[in-house]
C-alpha cells in the first residue's frame, strides 16, 4: 500500500509490517505521523482488527482509549497521562484493537504525542514510556466539550450509542460491501464488551481533571453519573 | 380494509437490499448503507416493523399485529407504516420481493 508521495507500506497477512519506507519529498513531519499510526492501524485491520481514531494508554497490561472528533482533546489526555508514574503510551492518533482470545487488545501504533503549540502546527513530542505490545482494551470514552458543565461529567454510551460511537470514530480503508459488514459486527461486538462513556467538560477545564477522570477510571473506578 | 393513501402495497414482501447491513442493540436496531455511509437508529416500534418486514411479512401484518399490541387506531398505525415502508424504499434500503 502506498500513500502518494507520502510513504509506503507493505505487510504480510498477518499484518506485520514488512517495510516501510517514506517517499523522498514528504513532510518529515506528515511521514512519520502516517508511517507510525496509520500504517500500523491499517496493519492491524488487514490482519482480522480495527482502526479507530483514538489516542490510547496503558498500565500493567490494561488500556483506556480516548475518542473524539479533532481538536477534542485525545492526545492532549494521553500526554497528561502519561505524564504520570507507570502509564505508557499505546497511540496519539490512531489506534489498533483486536480481539484475541475473546479478548480486546488495543496494540501500539505510535510513540510520539503530536499536541498543538499554540498555533495551528502540531508539535511531537516522543512519549516518555512508549508500550511495547498489546493491552487489554478495559474502556473507551468519548471525549467531548459542553459550556454547561460546571466540572468534568461521565455518562455511560450504552447499546445503540456505543456502536455509534465507535462508528464514527473507525477508519475504513476497504470501502467493499463484504469489509464493511466485517467491521460492523465487529464495532458491534467492541461496543458489546468494551464499556463506553462520554466525559463532557467545559472548553478551559484543566487536563489534569481530565486526567484524573481517566486515570480513575482505568483503575476501575468508574464513577459514571 | 385498511383505507391508506400510498403507493405502498400492503401486501408486497420485501428484502434487504444487498449494500445495508443492520444491527439490533436492546430496543434499537441500526440501519447502515454500506454504499453512502449513511445509518439510523430506528426506535422500538420502527425496529419491530423493520425486523417484520424483513422477515417476510406484510406491512398488513404488520400493522395488524402494531395495532392489536397497541390499542392504537389502525389507520394510524396504518399511516405510520406505510410512510416509514415509503422510506425504505426511497432509500433503496429494501426490495420488493
Amino acid at each position: 500500500m502506498e500513500w502518494d508521495s507520502v510513504v509506503a507500506m507493505r505487510a504480510d497477512r498477518d499484518g506485520r509490517i514488512t517495510r516501510l519506507e517514506p517517499a523522498p519529498s514528504a513532510s518529515p513531519v506528515i511521514a512519520s505521523k502516517v508511517a507510525q499510526a496509520t500504517a500500523r492501524a491499517f496493519a492491524c485491520r488487514m490482519s482480522g482488527g480495527l482502526a479507530i481514531h483514538a489516542s490510547a494508554v496503558a498500565r500493567d497490561g490494561v488500556a483506556i482509549a480516548c475518542l473524539g472528533d479533532s481538536g477534542a482533546g485525545k492526545s492532549t489526555a494521553a500526554r497528561e497521562l502519561c505524564g504520570r508514574a507507570d502509564l505508557q503510551l499505546l497511540a496519539d492518533d490512531v489506534l489498533g484493537v483486536r480481539r484475541d482470545a475473546g479478548i480486546w487488545r488495543a496494540h501500539p501504533t505510535e510513540q510520539i504525542h503530536w499536541i498543538f503549540d499554540g498555533a495551528d502546527v502540531k508539535r511531537a513530542f516522543p512519549a516518555r514510556s512508549p508500550a511495547t505490545g498489546p493491552a487489554r482494551l478495559s474502556r473507551a470514552v468519548l471525549l467531548r466539550f459542553d459550556e454547561a458543565c460546571v466540572s468534568p461529567r461521565l455518562r455511560p454510551l450504552r447499546g445503540s450509542e456505543a456502536f455509534q460511537g465507535l462508528l464514527e470514530g473507525s477508519l475504513r480503508f476497504d470501502r467493499s460491501i463484504p469489509a464493511c459488514r466485517e467491521e460492523i459486527d465487529m464495532l458491534a461486538d467492541l461496543a458489546a464488551a468494551v464499556p463506553f462513556d462520554e466525559l463532557s467538560r467545559a472548553r478551559g477545564t484543566p487536563c489534569s481533571e481530565v486526567a484524573d477522570r481517566l486515570a480513575a477510571l482505568l483503575e476501575g473506578r468508574g464513577d459514571v453519573e | 380494509m385498511t383505507k391508506v393513501a400510498s403507493s405502498v402495497d400492503l401486501d408486497a414482501r420485501f428484502a434487504v437490499s444487498e449494500h445495508v447491513h443492520c444491527r439490533r442493540f436492546d430496543d434499537e436496531v441500526v440501519v447502515l448503507d454500506l454504499q453512502s455511509g449513511d445509518y439510523f437508529a430506528l426506535n422500538e416500534t420502527a425496529a419491530r416493523i423493520w425486523e417484520g418486514l424483513t422477515g417476510g411479512r406484510s406491512p398488513r401484518e404488520m400493522v395488524a399485529e402494531i395495532a392489536g399490541d397497541s390499542e392504537e387506531d389502525v389507520e394510524r398505525v396504518a399511516g405510520d407504516c406505510v410512510a416509514f415502508v415509503s422510506r425504505l424504499l426511497d432509500e433503496g434500503w429494501v426490495t420488493l420481493r
